[in-house]
């Protein structure tokens, strides 16, 4: 929260952004909505602050979210064991997935953030002020005492990149990625597990596409997981898509694709046109991965954590986001997972 | 004394209405719901309208639509409050209705309709962000204890059938319409037992007779048990709302139940369409379904939480 109010210039919005981000942590203001410039696109994963009461049906599938994520990842690492792998993380924001997989896997795994110069020096900043935080990347931490900045001015010319042995935090506009921006040690020849919550669908359909055909082609050996919405098919008694347009954009928030990919076949074929084969490719919309994939006894204990009203709903809005894996290269074996694919 | 068309008036136009004219019109309400059975006896010709959930300009609509009471007597099947961000004034129009013209409205209770709910789903905070202390919420809650838990629905021409009208479905601890009768309705719902299966069961093809629903309350019923309840209750139709169909009304079991929607592009982000369902003096259905009014943004007041997505 310090950070995030340092990197900001003007005086009035900082004020304006630390009263959004107080509501925030009494639940009033969505975090993006408030922080979020007009048509600015940000990626990242939204924060949620300890004890926030979000609606039950966004919690259940923020939920259904990030398990079915971290399933593909355990897969892959898994599937990869003892082998040197890499994750390469898109718009990586506020995840906080590293600090989760490192400790796990530091030996094996190294791990890349890419996200906006101002968000990954809110992110390093904040990492290196807690040694809970620094210590599970294993940053040095003493090494980097100095550079925090104390003011806006010291913020603005600070540097966002952050290293360890295993973690690499790097700044950077996806829009105009370029091989020389990504740093010497990062292995075009690993296998890599390439990660995208919310974050590509921020982009322009021809951006994004761009971006995954420039990593698919220089990787000899991947994995595209892909988290995002999608508008589903307009008929006469649903409209979804539409409204979810709408509503975006009395937020400031653009969603490009939303229309383009709005169905599963449609990012199939997106997906094909970069070269996957079918085989190496699972795409399911989030409500079939909460019947087919989730444990029912997991299901059942979530149940308890917080009753949910709205079965329809839930189903409707995960019937509208989609999990895209598609591997190259041996990175994945899909096999599994297409097993329990829809259709 | 309460000038219930001023008040009307106002609700419409989502003016504040004094603290002290809501508690009696909340007392009065509470006299008058008292004297009714738990099971309505209504008469055609009638229009049944699903879930509404504080979506006052939709219900606006439905009554543009469908012809402003007394013009047309309505059954409103529950859940009037919570998630939409007028649920106050939705409930208040309803119940100024009901006793401007008591025998045109009917209001049954819907599982929102509680005090443990209210408290999750957003009329408690809509209540208190409104009136800066619980009292409303209060009285509300009071007059929810005494809403009725079903309808039937006769033709004043006499005939054999009759419709049933309840907001979830069916309980496995309630064989016949005349158990609902001897319940002690006036409480909260209750966790478990019949009561809180009326408002909380869901139907469902494809199972045999009774699951687990997954809400965590109620049951589901599958064609056999409606078959049964049809049978023995000699009724030709179960109408019931509490689950949102993207089409506003969705007949199952060969046309024994009947789900009605009046939520239009609920939650101000499912895109979906709304229903209400008319019954004429020979038991005729006919369904009218409408869109949001909603298109210029105005519906959705700026400083309340917007529409949430996964983002």
């Amino acid at each position: 929260m310090h950070y995030k109010l340092m990197s900001i210039e003007s005086e009035f919005r900082r004020l304006a952004v630390s009263r959004n981000l107080r509501k925030t942590f009494f639940n009033l203001v969505d975090y993006k909505a408030s922080d979020n410039g007009n048509n600015i696109p940000r990626f990242g994963t939204p924060h949620v602050p300890v004890g926030a009461l979000k609606s039950p049906v966004i919690n259940r599938g923020t939920w259904l979210r990030t398990s079915s994520i971290s399933m593909i990842i355990d897969d892959f690492m898994k599937q990869n064991e003892g082998e040197n792998v890499q994750i390469l993380s898109l718009g990586a924001g506020n995840d906080t997935r590293a600090f989760e997989l490192l400790p796990k896997y530091h030996k094996t795994l190294q791990y890349f953030e890419l996200d906006f110069p101002d968000s990954c020096k809110v992110k390093k900043f904040t990492i290196l002020t807690d040694k809970r935080l620094y210590a599970k990347l294993f940053v040095e931490a003493s090494a980097n005492a100095s550079q925090l900045p104390t003011d806006y001015l010291s913020f603005s010319s600070s540097d966002g990149k952050l290293d360890s042995n295993c973690y690499h935090l790097i700044p950077s506009d996806l829009r105009k990625l370029r091989k020389e921006m990504i740093p010497a040690n990062f292995d075009w020849t690993k296998k890599t597990l390439v990660l995208s919550e919310c974050c590509i669908c921020y982009m322009g359909t021809e951006e994004s596409n761009q971006l995954l055909e420039y990593l698919r082609k220089w990787l000899i050996s991947g994995l595209f997981v892909v988290y995002e919405p999608m508008g589903g098919q307009e008929t006469q008694d649903s409209r979804y898509g539409e409204v979810m347009v709408r509503n975006l954009k009395t937020r400031g928030i653009e969603m490009p694709n939303l229309m383009v990919y709005n169905t599963i076949e449609k990012q199939e074929a997106r997906f094909k046109g970069f070269g996957i084969d079918l085989k190496d490719l699972v795409v399911c919309d989030l409500k079939f991965i909460y019947y087919n994939w989730i444990v029912r006894n997991s299901i059942m204990r979530i149940s308890q954590l917080e009753m949910l009203d709205e079965i329809e709903e839930l189903n409707l809005i995960n019937s509208h986001y989609t999990l895209i894996v598609a591997s190259w290269g041996n990175a994945f074996n899909c096999k599994l997972r297409r097993q329990l694919q829809q259709h | 004394m309460l000038d219930l068309d001023h008040i009307i008036e106002d609700v419409r136009n989502c003016k504040l209405i004094p603290e002290y004219q809501i508690e009696e019109l909340c007392r009065l309400a509470q006299e008058l719901l008292l004297q009714e059975s738990n099971i309505q006896l209504i008469d055609t010709p009638v229009t049944i309208c699903g879930d509404i959930h504080g979506q006052l300009h939709d219900l606006i609509t439905l009554f543009k639509i469908a012809k402003e009471p007394p013009q047309t007597k309505y059954l409103f099947l529950g859940d009037f409050v919570d998630r939409g961000f007028y649920s106050l004034e939705t409930f208040l129009l309803l119940l100024c209705y009901k006793l401007r013209y008591s025998d045109r409205v009917y209001l049954i209770r819907g599982n929102h309709e509680s005090r443990q709910i209210t408290s999750v789903y957003g009329f408690y905070d809509e209540c208190m962000r409104k009136y800066g202390s619980a009292n409303v919420w209060r009285y509300c809650c009071e007059v929810f204890d005494y809403l009725a838990l079903g309808a039937c629905i006769v033709s004043p021409l006499g005939g054999e059938d009759a419709v049933f009208c309840v907001h979830g479905g069916l309980s496995p601890a309630v064989a016949s319409i005349d158990a609902i009768r001897l319940i002690d309705r006036k409480q909260e719902v209750p966790h478990e037992g019949s009561m809180c299966d009326l408002l909380w069961s869901d139907p469902e093809e494809n199972i045999p007779a009774w699951a687990v629903s997954p809400r965590g309350a109620g049951y589901l019923f599958g064609y056999t048990e409606t078959e049964k309840f049809l049978y023995k209750n000699r009724i030709s139709l179960i109408a019931r709302a509490h689950q949102l169909v993207m089409e506003g009304y969705k007949e199952l079991f060969d046309g024994g139940l009947v789900t009605v929607w009046s939520a239009p592009n609920y939650c101000y982000r499912c895109g979906n369409v709304a229903a209400v369902l008319s019954l004429d003096d020979q038991l005729n259905r006919t369904y009218t379904t409408f869109d949001s009014v909603i298109q210029g943004g105005t519906e959705v007041p700026s400083k309340k939480p917007v529409a949430d997505y996964f983002l």
